[in-house]
Formats: C-alpha cells, sequence, structure tokens
C-alpha cells in the first residue's frame, strides 16, 4: 500500500436550485494511493462528475462545498484560493475531460495549446516549448509530431485530439490524472489504444490516475481499485479483482450481472429508475430498486464499514447494526 | 430460411467540396454492400463510427436512396417508385433511433405522438379505438395509462426510448432497423429497454436489423453479425461462430478491443489489439481498405482489393489472407 496522494475525508457537495437542493456528493470519502488507478464508477446522477470537479477545485456555483475535506498531498484544495489552485492544477494535477472538443480552441494549433501549459507554469512564451510539446506528442504516440504541433484542432480525429489533451494532461509530470470519461466520445478500438496508453503513463511517470467512467466493463480492466457510486453515495470500494469476484453490495451485484451478457437470454435489469437527488429516497438510497430490501432498509441510512480493506454502505452485509 | 429485405450492391456516396477551388470529392459512405435479412432473425450491424452502419440503416429504411443497387421488401424494390417510397412499404419497416429527443416532437403529448402514428395504419378508427389501440401498444413497451397525456420532457431518456418503440409498432411493421437504440441510456435502464425490445421482437414477430458498437448487446441477442469498415462489409456470419472464430482481422480487432465482449469471445490473440484509426473515408488506401491498421497484411493487399466470398456454409469474408487468394 503506497502513501496516499489524495484524501476525500466526508464530502458533501450540494447543488442550490429552484427546484431544490441537490445532494450530488453525500458524505464520500476515499483515498487515492500513490501509483494507483482508482475507478469510479455510476450511473449519470450519481455524482461521479461532481466528485470529479472538487478533486480538481473545479466546483462553481450554484455547487457548494458543505462540509467535507479533499486532502491533495495533505493540503485541503476546498480551501485553497483561484490563484493557488492554479499553482496545483496543470501542473500537480492534470485533468483530462470527456469531450476534447470542448477544450481545444479551435483557433490555435494543439502544439501551442500545449506549450502554454508550460508557459502558464514555467513563464516565458509558449513559442520557446515547442520542442519539449514534439517529446510529449511522442510520448502520447501522435504519429509525425513535429508536423501535428502545428496542426489545428479541427484537422485532428476525435482520438488524436484526445491524446492531445492528454499531452496536456501530463505535461508538467502531474501526482495526480483526473480523468472524467476520456474516451466515452470514442470508438472502442481507440477507446483501448488510449487506456493502453494512460497505462504507460502510469507505469513512467508514477502518476496516480483517478478514472471516472460510466463504463463499467472499461473501469474492471484497467484500475486497480474500484468505487461504486449510486445517487451521491459510495455504495462499494474495493479491489477491482474482489469485486468482480465477490460483489457485496445489492446494486454493485446487479450492475456486475447486467455486465454478463449470455447468449439469447434475457438481460438482468435492475427494475425503476435512478432517483432524484433533490428527494433522494430515505433509508439506504438504493432500497427502492433493491430485491434484498427489508423494512430497515427505507428507514435507517446504512454506513460504510470495513470488511477486509473493502468499504460496504449496505445493512445485509457487515454488523451495520 | 426466407428473405424480408434484400440489400443489393448498395452505394451512396456524399460529394463534399474542399476549399474555395476545391474538386468533387466523395465519401463513400456505403460502398457496395449485399446483404439479407432473414425472416425471424436479429441482424447486429457493428463497426466504428464512419463505417457507414448508419447510412446503410437509413437505406433500408427507405430514409436514404442509395445511389445505385436496390432494396428489396419481400421482391419489391422499395426505391423503385418516383421520389419516395411508398407508404404501404414504409409502415412494413420502421425506424429506432439513437437520440429519442430529435425523434419525439417536444410539443406533443404522448397521446399525439401515437395517435398519429395509429391513425396513418387505420384512418377509419374512433376516438375510443385509438385510446385503446395506445394503451396496447403503452403496455406492450412496459409503460401505464398514466404516460398518456405527458411530454417528452416529462419522462426519462429510458421511457422516451420506449415511446419511440411504441410508435414504430403502432403502424404494425414487419422489419424494425434499431440504431444505437440503447447507446444513450444508463446501463441499468439500457437492460430494461433492451428486454423490451426484444420482446416485442417476439411479440410483433419483427425481423430486426440492430445496429451498435457494443458488442456485449450482440453476442447477448443477435444471431448474425455483419461488421462493416470504411463502406464496406468485411465479414458476415452466424454470432456464434464469428465470436468463436472471428475471420477478418479487423472483427478479431473489434472483438479484442471491447471490454464487453471479453466473456463471449474466444479471440484473444493480442496481435490484433487495436492500433491506428481508420483512414480518411475521402481517400481510402488502394487495395484493401484495412491495411493501414491491418498486422498480417501482405505485399498483395496492397494490390488488389479482396471481394465479400463465401468460405464456409453462411460465412462470408473479404480478406486475401484468409481466402488465401
Amino acid at each position: 500500500m503506497g502513501e496516499k496522494v489524495l484524501e476525500v475525508i466526508s464530502l458533501r457537495v450540494y447543488y442550490d436550485l429552484p427546484q431544490g437542493t441537490v445532494r450530488a456528493v453525500d458524505d464520500v470519502s476515499l483515498d487515492v494511493r500513490r501509483r494507483e488507478v482508482i475507478g469510479i464508477a455510476g450511473e449519470s446522477g450519481s455524482g461521479k462528475s461532481t466528485l470529479a470537479l472538487a478533486i480538481t477545485g473545479l466546483l462553481r456555483p450554484p455547487a457548494k462545498v458543505v462540509s467535507g475535506k479533499v486532502l491533495f498531498n495533505g493540503v485541503d484544495i476546498l480551501r485553497l484560493s483561484e490563484d493557488e489552485l492554479r499553482r496545483i492544477r496543470g501542473r500537480k494535477i492534470g485533468v483530462i475531460f470527456q469531450d476534447p472538443n470542448t477544450y481545444l480552441n479551435p483557433i490555435y494549433t494543439s502544439g501551442f495549446q500545449v506549450a502554454e501549459v508550460f508557459e502558464a507554469h514555467r513563464g516565458i512564451h509558449a513559442k520557446k516549448y515547442l520542442n519539449e510539446v514534439v517529446k510529449l506528442f511522442r510520448l502520447v504516440k501522435i504519429a509525425d509530431p513535429e508536423r501535428r504541433v502545428y496542426a489545428y484542432p479541427h484537422q485532428l480525429s476525435g482520438g488524436m485530439k484526445q491524446r492531445v489533451l492528454i499531452s496536456m494532461a501530463i505535461a508538467e509530470r502531474p501526482d495526480l490524472i483526473v480523468a472524467d470519461e476520456p474516451t466515452s466520445a470514442l470508438d472502442v478500438t481507440i477507446q483501448s489504444e488510449i487506456m493502453d496508453l494512460l497505462a504507460e503513463i502510469r507505469e513512467e511517470t508514477n502518476t496516480s490516475i483517478v478514472m471516472i467512467t460510466h463504463d463499467l466493463a472499461l473501469l474492471f480492466e484497467v484500475a486497480d481499485r474500484v468505487a461504486i457510486m449510486y445517487a451521491g453515495k459510495l455504495v462499494e470500494l474495493g479491489r477491482a479483482s474482489d469485486l468482480i469476484k465477490d460483489p457485496l453490495h445489492p446494486y454493485t451485484k446487479a450492475l456486475l450481472s447486467i455486465l454478463r451478457y449470455e447468449r439469447k437470454k434475457k438481460l438482468t435489469s435492475i427494475p425503476g429508475s435512478i432517483p432524484s437527488l433533490i428527494n433522494p429516497p430515505p433509508g439506504c438510497r438504493f432500497h427502492p430498486r433493491c430485491p434484498y430490501a427489508f423494512s430497515k432498509c427505507s428507514k435507517i441510512e446504512p454506513k460504510a464499514v470495513d470488511i477486509e480493506g473493502r468499504l460496504v454502505a449496505c445493512h445485509l452485509v457487515g454488523g451495520s447494526e | 430460411m426466407s428473405s424480408v429485405l434484400n440489400a443489393i450492391n448498395l452505394r451512396k456516396y456524399f460529394r463534399i467540396t474542399t476549399g474555395l477551388l476545391g474538386g468533387r470529392k466523395y465519401v463513400r459512405a456505403v460502398d457496395g454492400v449485399t446483404l439479407d435479412l432473414r425472416e425471424g432473425e436479429v441482424l447486429a450491424l457493428v463497426g466504428e463510427s464512419g463505417s457507414g452502419k448508419s447510412t446503410l440503416g437509413r437505406i433500408l429504411v427507405g430514409l436514404q436512396r442509395p445511389d445505385e443497387g436496390e432494396v428489396l421488401y419481400r421482391g419489391i424494390n422499395i426505391y423503385s417508385s418516383g421520389n419516395s417510397v411508398s407508404k404501404k412499404l414504409r409502415h412494413r419497416i420502421q425506424a429506432v433511433f439513437q437520440n429519442p429527443d430529435s425523434s419525439l416532437n417536444p410539443r406533443m403529448q404522448i397521446y399525439d405522438i401515437l395517435k398519429e402514428a395509429v391513425l396513418t395504419r387505420n384512418p377509419s378508427l374512433s376516438d375510443r379505438e385509438v385510446i385503446e389501440e395506445i394503451i396496447k401498444l403503452l403496455r406492450s413497451v412496459g409503460l401505464v395509462e398514466d404516460h398518456i397525456f405527458k411530454y417528452p420532457h416529462e419522462l426519462s431518456g429510458g421511457e422516451k426510448q420506449r415511446i419511440a418503440i411504441a410508435r414504430a409498432l403502432a403502424v404494425a411493421p414487419e422489419v424494425l432497423i434499431a440504431d444505437e437504440v440503447v447507446s444513450a441510456l444508463d446501463i441499468s435502464v439500457r437492460a430494461q429497454v433492451m428486454n423490451v425490445l426484444m420482446d416485442v421482437k417476439e411479440k410483433y414477430k419483427l425481423s430486426m436489423v440492430f445496429i451498435t458498437h457494443d458488442m456485449g448487446l450482440v453476442w447477448s441477442i443477435s444471431d448474425r453479425v455483419a461488421v462493416m469498415y470504411l463502406g464496406k462489409l468485411v465479414e458476415l456470419g452466424p454470432t456464434e461462430e464469428i465470436f468463436k472464430e472471428p475471420l477478418h482481422p479487423y472483427t478479431k480487432m473489434l472483438l479484442v478491443s471491447s471490454p464487453a465482449a471479453a466473456s463471449a469471445t474466444a479471440s484473444k490473440d493480442l496481435r490484433f489489439k487495436a492500433r491506428g484509426e481508420p483512414p480518411s473515408p475521402i481517400n481510402p488506401p488502394k487495395g484493401c481498405k484495412f491495411i493501414t491498421r491491418c498486422p498480417i497484411a501482405g505485399s498483395e493487399c496492397s494490390i488488389t482489393e479482396p471481394e465479400l466470398m463465401e468460405i464456409s456454409r453462411d460465412r462470408m469474408v473479404s480478406c486475401l489472407k484468409v481466402l488465401k487468394i
């Protein structure tokens, strides 16, 4: 077990909307160790992206941190000023988002935009760093990097643009990379290449990776540990190999059985739909859809218990009396 | 088994202009595809984005006239008459697309959306009969009467997709083209909608073309798989055989790259791990179009373009290496 790079402690992030308060992340704790790939999985509305924004210090109103800490190398990110954050984000924490088109400026060359990362953190004009960008492009396996640094985003394919974003994220050799759905917009073939690339980068730079996705099959292939979120809560967290072999939380069980595609059989489905986070169900938030729910589940919220290094929040598991 | 739909040598090129003085160039979206859909089967159509699978789907459903070739529905060419496909034929072949938000009119209640469809099939129905028909449709996709006076925005993604399915069923089709119908849905909801789709397929005795990139779903529901690459079919055959022993290197690449297919496929040859991206469909390479990414390509592959040929009963593949020509 390596040292902790990131520690999220009892984090609550709510959105104040006219319709009510959305409890997007509601008392979530987890840690990320050095060189670890931790996967955070959940469906839409599970709070996983809000968690990503909190970790990277990118929360903006109407989001507000109600309580909790996000310790990065021991420093609480949530208490830092925008200036202090900017010194960390991009340098110590790299960020990769889903849609590269949103994050690349169409009127600058891709190489210049990556060079700006260096300029922002080291000063001197971006142009001075083009050589370093070529090296980075080579590292993220962009073919013909000397030419591609002069390419505008629209001249690159989706996979290539995502590589440019990854090169930005790793430019300053960060301790932590937060990747929010990094391959969800890409074809499976390109996705598998990008995943291989992230794994190689981890090997070479010793960085930790927080990977957030709804694609469980993918997550279980690449992550060392997996956290499952449901309706703002962390319901299970453990080693990927343990979770896949023996899921404990009924939601994890259901998700995994959906993934076991059997030939010409009905797909296992979870009845009902994802609850509103303005009025989440009382007690355990999964209880209205849970096949094992009993009276206690609708009244008392289960606390996460530690079972041999695995955290599970379910009344059926462990002695959560 | 007889065919419901025959696609014969379909071609659809989209013209694009490049630059101010740019000459005419074409995207060869569908480039000579011959394919049949058999009675009662689920034919999965797979490939990366840009492979032409959605354009092929649009041609099959009658939404996109091909430049060449024909689509026969029980022997009748659906594009034979004048400008548009005849109403009668359109009712036989229906489609459901990925994004229900763009296929359901946001200003219409579910009642009006379905009423329109019910009345196109049978304009003489009374109001009472229309309502009964609508309720029957809603139930068949697992919804209840409560939904009838709602607007699309009041429904969840899964519910909207069910309405899109119900509307397709309203005209009593025989063929359903399902283009990435569950790709936008969350995993727990995806399974529900897939089960609804398979239920109605049985109940209404549909034949279905299922366009997807999800190899897990392909394994789970399809009878045959057609693999497309840059506008061409590269492999076609029964699902179990293709997962057990894929022949075309591109099929192998798709299966090796797809985590969802891991439990279903025997194909684990890491030589076929994906590399590179598909070349531009405007300037595809000479010879075999897969040559730029193929780990087993030989010199002959850059000269001759392979044709789709039958290699064993019911299995077709277009690869010089496999066919050993």
